[in-house]
């Protein structure tokens, strides 16, 4: 099988290409992919939820009126980023934290949004019900059993390949694919009801 | 929705479908709500691990960014302009690469012409002209001898000059 990296440039390309030929099916795919990473990147400076969202929508606006300038030169998600961390910086700046929209530049936005504090500009009542699914989901994934555990662990936050996993696992890789789904699934049982109650 | 759709989702996620797959899925996903909210879920879950942060994401994003897409302009492929450029720039390095080329080979030949033109005078002008006919007097006698004696019959009478060769000694004493 080839490399997930590969994978996905293949299927971006693909999706680029109809999105540049007019077809806004194509970019609504994109939009779906993204649209957690692009959104989650830009709650990094934000945080706020509501213009967080807003900016990623900027974001991708943006991003598809520039799309026929696109060359794929880079990966289509590297410069869907760029085009995030600058129309943030344009929010901040238009809102007077200049001071905040220096300290990031391509470079050091990581570095930058590592750094930063957890200071929220959410409603206390989006805090709260926030933190209850972000304890939810460590609950859920200590009740699992061991060898999900360790899979879905070993996936989500060492970012390790199913090939590794089942390397360390020692078991095939596609024992590895279903544990990992089941570990999901059974974390999205116990987040879909707070999430069901609390729809924003 | 089916297991069998979920799972694909979490293999989604996790870059595990091959291209033909990966598109198939996300197509399906715009026609299924349920579907979608799974990946929202799973997505955000997946995000939080990393993070450390929940961050909840509107389930109509996406169709909310569609609908702003609405009123814009087409997005164009690459502009052929840039391509056009690009040919042009081209064919204007080529040509000047030609030019140069012929203009060096063009003074290559030259400088081999005037080498060749030099070398030929050089060895046509080793012997002087006139040293050249000296050596040919010196080897044919017989044939200036013939026109310097010639003496038209009745030369006394003063109307035929005689012809005298112009040796500087007498033929006789030359061998």
């Amino acid at each position: 099988m080839k490399s997930s990296s590969k994978i996905i440039e293949q299927v971006d390309e693909q999706l680029v290409s109809l999105a540049q030929q007019g077809d806004k099916h194509a970019y609504n795919l994109l939009v779906i992919k993204y649209q957690h990473k692009i959104i989650h990147l830009v709650n990094r400076y934000i945080n706020d939820a509501s213009e967080a969202q807003d900016i990623a929508q900027d974001t991708f606006i943006k991003a598809y009126r520039d799309l026929g300038n696109f060359r794929g030169d880079a990966r289509f998600y590297t410069w869907l980023y760029r085009i995030a961390i600058n129309t943030t910086k344009n929010y901040l700046v238009s809102r007077y934290k200049k001071h905040i929209a220096e300290a990031i530049s391509d470079e050091d936005a990581e570095i930058y949004a590592a750094n930063q504090q957890s200071q929220t500009f959410n409603t206390p009542e989006q805090q709260v019900l926030n933190q209850e699914i972000l304890d939810a989901i460590y609950l859920a994934i200590e009740s699992l059993p061991e060898d999900m555990r360790m899979a879905i662990t070993l996936r989500e936050i060492e970012g390790m390949s199913y090939e590794d996993i089942a390397q360390i696992m020692k078991c095939p890789s596609g024992t590895v694919r279903s544990r990992i789904f089941r570990a999901r699934e059974a974390i999205d049982n116990k987040i879909k009801p707070l999430l069901d109650h609390g729809e924003c | 929705m089916t297991t069998e759709l979920k799972q694909k989702i979490s293999q989604f996620l996790d870059a595990d479908l091959n291209t033909a797959e990966a598109l198939h899925l996300l197509t399906a996903l715009q026609h299924d709500n349920e579907a979608l909210g799974t990946l929202h879920r799973y997505n955000a879950v997946s995000q939080a691990l990393q993070a450390k942060q929940f961050t909840l994401v509107d389930s109509d994003f996406a169709s909310s960014v569609m609908n702003n897409l609405a009123d814009q302009p087409r997005a164009l492929a690459a502009k052929p302009v840039l391509a056009y450029g690009r040919y042009v720039k081209f064919l204007a390095l080529a040509a000047s690469l030609a030019v140069i080329t012929v203009l060096l080979l063009h003074n290559f030949n030259q400088a081999n012409s005037a080498t060749v033109v030099q070398v030929a005078t050089q060895q046509g002008s080793t012997e002087p002209l006139h040293k050249q006919i000296d050596d040919y007097i010196h080897t044919h006698p017989t044939a200036i001898n013939l026109a310097a004696d010639v003496e038209v019959e009745g030369g006394d009478n003063g109307l035929h000059p005689s012809m005298t060769a112009f040796d500087e000694e007498p033929m006789g004493q030359q061998k």
